[in-house]
């Protein structure tokens, strides 16, 4: 039996002219209004700046948190917090800024971001990306609506056990935290998956691996890190709420499990967290420096080997954070050496980024001020690690003010810098209006100044033996003044994001028409109108050059075939991204939304009862096969 | 519940930075006393005279960055401590007459000394201490030069004369011979300074991993939310709490384990720290080379009052140190107080759940 398959005349895009191709294509590819429209997009543009704009929310949650913190450590023995709030203060705070802002910021980035790069049309699973973001608002929620309903965790954001086992933390703060990182973790993997899949599935044809932008590049490392390393994290928080709510005994030492392997478990996976959160920063860098130096950045070859080293080294490092514990002699000195090795490809990334710099010429705007900015600072968080893979060094620093000074130095330096470089950089991409420079330069002003005179003197009183996670401290130990800058320089760093969020805002409005490329960047999500249409682009580029914008001019030649009417988008090979299929690219649905929420209800029951995964998971089930329901005819056509 | 009396505190001038050691170490021996056969009151005046005699022994006499409390308010205590663990916390000097100028002179006069106050890295009194300190300072100078190259460099990027090029992109710009050798050399240097540091590193662990072999002394140190419990191993062993007298000049071998939560001992002009961890035990060699009072603190977030946590290392001379053991050892009392401590501290976790 073959049955007749009516060929319908289907409109390609090699049939219409410009004007009524974009036309058609945005209609096809658009979000219709209304709320269940507005829950059921699946355009990577919108979720992206969901995305970023709860990260950013959350940004600031926790810098005001960190504004508290430093009010109460201001003058010694101070009575502004009591221990308990601030303990909770400091939790919710590295809570808040490793898991809803530090990762999330930088999957928004990737999820709008890299389908344009890579020139198509929506990214891969859109329907999956929809689901990660409304997962990852629901943590956030659930984890500052327990805040606001005084569920708190305050054992810190790394939770040790025992002190986070039910014996000496009871309550539901630590559940409320253990399941506030199933939440991200699910919504990171799903975005990896989609960040994978996109790059090496859905690239526009030509875009060989060796014409992948570095941005492209850092993102695809970033994805198979998260992949790795996040299932570690996500057992050793499920195995602490089994502990706390059922009473196994993974963590009781009494019991024959080990407190230890909750910091082995944690730290697999908090090293690589730490290059999940810095990664898109470099990402960052390389496409500014690139741009803002009018050629691409130096030694593309080392570059990429570095991020995939990078990638692999870090995890091998982290047992450096545990050199206090008492390990044996051999141990330590291997992870010293490990730890010091990551220095090399890091080193090589800066050597490429300031060679660019060398080789060009810089054009003094704000995004590639506050990319200076990041060297200045960045470069000495790394140098002040590499003090820290000292095994020596490290019992007299480790959990001191010398290791929070460290590590702000680097994720500050490394990540907040290059993001608000970001910001001014695509923020004409995303509006279409141009952001301030001059209040670009005095934010950076404020940042800058204010940033170092809050962190550099945490190195001080770490080495003056200030712990960290102390609420006070008593006047004799003469820690006051040094604490009093820090605070000081703290409000300054603070009151720079308000100048940012008030740039943005009168920007948004009434900033100047940056046109479609505003810097003359290389890249292809230069490449379309800025704002971008839904479809990204009326007809898909064909890349014959690393730096397409730069040397393909205004003859770019295009992919054509695609049909207007329906969504679809090319699928291309791994390496050499020649034209495989035609595929069909998911539609909105609103079946994602109601997964996810129905998951956040799972997930947070099971905090107080294990029989809400055994409900839950039915009803989630017939969510997803609502969701995955196969449109026979459509498949056929 | 009831809050503890108004608490005992004497005034001390501004001057005397030997003093502010003295009393935050007499806060804390307030917290815990395994002597009940003396009062308290002798045994403080015993190590303030001590004190008092031996100017600049703990830290250099420039370093402190102290104002006396004047005024005690004993209201403001942090009200969800009860009574009972008030002995286990320094009692602060509340609404003093705060003087930030003042204390950002002394910081800053401080810094200029590299000098560092009652519980610094780098203020060491003993040789594991010294090594830290210095391997601290060889890595602080390389690589602060490192720091300085790539600013350097970064600069020099940034300023270099650009003969008239314009400002229009360059797709595909040549490889200039210098990056490359430029390139090849950063490799190189990293490579060979790093390798450099991490010798030196491992030269350095030496110190902390130490064979136990030979240690005059042996102390258990058991961590407790929140308070030290010091045992005096062998015959004639004893207890203290918050404080350990050791003698001068020899190593003592310090066992750690903890009754309840992770704790890390830390006194830093001693030694590194190391974690006290249900399950494992732990063993650190001290070794103080000069007579003094040496404070320490809870490295590992422990809870409420970790904050709180502090220990004091008193290093005596000899024949000092074996009058006070044999003093100790003699009436060889149970710990009535610390059980009484003990009791409090379950309680207390009891009422927090
Ligand atoms: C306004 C800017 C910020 C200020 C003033 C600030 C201040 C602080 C302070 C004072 C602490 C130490 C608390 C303690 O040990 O007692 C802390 C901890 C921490 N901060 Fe920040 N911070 C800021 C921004 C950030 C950012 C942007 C990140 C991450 C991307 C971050 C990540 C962390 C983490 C992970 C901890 C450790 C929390 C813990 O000990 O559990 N901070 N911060
Ligand atoms: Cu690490
Ligand atoms: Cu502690």
């Amino acid at each position: 039996m073959s049955p007749v398959i009516e060929e319908r005349h289907e409109t390609r895009d090699s049939d219409l002219g410009d004007e009524e191709l974009r036309a058609r294509l945005s209609k096809t590819w658009g979000t219709t209004g209304g709320l269940i429209g507005v829950l059921s997009t699946v355009d990577h543009k919108v979720i992206g700046i969901r995305y970023a704009v709860t990260a950013f929310i959350f940004l600031l949650a926790g810098g005001v948190l960190a504004i508290i913190m430093r009010l109460q450590l201001a003058r010694p023995d101070s009575h502004l917090v009591g221990a308990e709030l601030y303990n909770q203060l400091f939790t919710m705070h590295g809570t808040t800024m490793m898991f809803l802002f530090g990762v999330p910021v930088g999957e928004a980035f990737a999820i709008y971001l890299v389908p344009l790069m890579v020139g198509t049309r929506n990214i891969a699973f859109p329907r999956l990306n929809a689901f990660s973001y409304y997962v990852y608002l629901f943590g956030g929620l659930m984890l500052w609506g327990g805040f606001a309903l005084s569920i708190r965790p305050d054992v810190g954001w790394f939770s040790y056990v025992p002190l986070a086992n039910l014996d000496f933390t009871p309550g539901k703060g630590p559940d409320y935290w253990a399941q506030m990182i199933t939440f991200t973790e699910v919504a990171a993997l799903a975005v990896s998956v989609e960040i994978i899949v996109t790059v090496l599935k859905q690239r526009a044809p030509g875009m060989t691996l060796d014409r992948i932008p570095l941005f492209v590049w850092t993102m695809l490392v970033h994805s198979f890190i998260i992949i790795f390393a996040m299932p570690a994290v996500m057992l050793a928080s499920s195995m602490l709420i089994m502990d706390r709510l059922v009473s196994t005994q993974f963590f009781n030492a009494d019991a024959g499990g080990d407190p230890l392997l909750w910091q082995h478990l944690f730290w697999f996976f908090g090293h690589p967290e730490v290059y999940i959160i810095f990664l898109p920063g470099t990402a960052f860098v390389s496409a500014i420096v690139a741009t803002f130096s009018r050629r691409p950045v130096f030694g593309y070859l080392p570059m990429v080997l570095s991020l995939i080293a990078i990638g692999f080294l870090s995890f091998g490092l982290w047992v450096h954070h545990m050199f206090v514990t008492g390990l044996p002699e051999v141990g330590a000195a291997f992870f010293t050496a490990s730890s010091m090795a990551i220095a090399i490809p890091n080193g090589v990334q800066i050597f490429c980024w300031i060679a660019t710099l060398w080789d060009g010429k810089p054009v003094l705007k704000a995004p590639l001020i506050f990319v200076l900015g990041f060297f200045f600072i960045f470069v000495a968080g790394g140098l002040s690690g590499v003090m820290l893979a000292s095994v020596p060094i490290d019992t007299q620093t480790h959990d001191t003010y010398f290791v929070v000074a460290h590590f702000h130095y680097v994720l500050i330096g490394g990540t907040v810098f290059p993001l608000v470089a970001a910001v001014y950089y695509w923020f004409p991409k995303v509006t279409g209006r141009l952001m301030d420079e001059q209040i670009g330069k005095w934010q950076f002003a404020l940042a800058f100044i204010g940033f170092n005179t809050a962190f550099f003197p945490m190195h001080l009183l770490g080495l003056y033996g200030m712990p960290r996670r102390v609420y006070t401290y008593p006047a004799e130990m003469g820690w006051g003044g040094l604490n009093l800058l820090a605070s000081a320089g703290a409000l300054f760093f603070f009151a720079s994001f308000l100048l940012m969020l008030y740039n943005m805002v009168i920007s948004a409005r009434s900033g100047p028409p940056s046109g479609d490329n505003p810097w003359d960047a290389d890249t292809l999500e230069w490449a379309t109108s800025s704002p971008p249409q839904p479809q990204n682009f009326d007809r898909i580029p064909f890349v014959t050059s690393g730096s397409p914008l730069w040397s393909q001019g205004d003859d770019t030649p295009v992919v054509s075939g695609l049909k207007v009417d329906e969504r679809e988008l090319v699928v291309t090979s791994i390496t050499e991204a020649r034209p495989d299929i035609r595929e069909e690219s998911p539609a909105p649905s609103i079946w994602p939304f109601l997964a996810a929420f129905a998951t956040a209800v799972a997930f947070i029951g099971s905090i107080y009862t294990p029989w809400a995964i055994t409900w839950g998971s039915p009803v989630v089930a017939i969510l997803l096969v609502a969701w995955f329901w196969p449109k026979t005819t459509e498949e056929n056509a | 519940m009831d809050f503890r009396p108004a608490h005992e505190m004497q005034n001390f001038g501004v001057d005397c930075p030997r003093r502010s050691l003295a009393h935050l170490w007499r806060e804390n021996t307030a917290k815990q006393k395994n002597a009940p056969n003396k009062t308290q009151g002798e045994e403080r005046r015993d190590v303030e005279s001590w004190l008092a005699e031996n100017p600049g022994v703990a830290f250099k006499t420039h370093c402190s960055a102290s104002l006396a409390p004047d005024e005690h308010n004993n209201n403001e205590r942090d009200r969800r401590v009860p009574d009972a663990v008030f002995p286990l916390l320094p009692s602060r000097p509340e609404k003093r007459v705060w003087a930030p100028s003042a204390d950002l002179l002394l910081t800053g006069s401080s810094l200029l000394s590299g000098c560092a106050g009652v519980q610094s890295a780098l203020d060491p009194h003993s040789e594991q201490a010294d090594t830290l300190a210095a391997l601290f300072w060889t890595f602080t100078a390389v690589l602060g030069l490192v720091w300085l190259v790539t600013m350097a460099g970064l600069l020099l990027a940034l300023t270099r004369r650009r003969d008239g090029r314009g400002e229009s992109a360059e797709a595909r710009p040549a490889v200039k011979r210098p990056m490359l050798i430029a390139f090849a050399a950063m490799l190189a240097s990293s490579a060979i300074v790093l390798s450099g540091l991490a010798v030196l590193s491992f030269g350095g662990q030496r110190t902390i991993f130490g064979s136990g072999a030979g240690a005059a002394l042996t102390i258990s140190v058991i961590g407790h939310q929140w308070w030290w419990q010091v045992r005096y191993e062998g015959e004639n062993g004893f207890e203290t709490a918050n404080e350990i007298r050791i003698p001068v000049g020899s190593p003592v071998e310090i066992k750690l384990t903890t009754a309840d939560v992770i704790h890390s001992f830390w006194i830093p002009s001693l030694a590194g720290k190391l974690d006290l961890i249900p399950g494992k035990r732990n063993e650190l060699r001290i070794e103080a080379s000069k007579p003094g009072v040496y404070r320490g603190q809870c490295a590992e977030f422990c809870g409420q009052q970790h904050a709180h946590m502090a220990i004091f290392v008193v290093a005596l001379e000899p024949h000092e140190f074996e009058r006070w053991r044999a003093d100790q050892a003699a009436p060889a009392k149970p710990t009535a107080y610390l059980r009484k401590q003990r009791v409090f501290t379950s309680a207390l976790l009891e009422s927090s759940q």
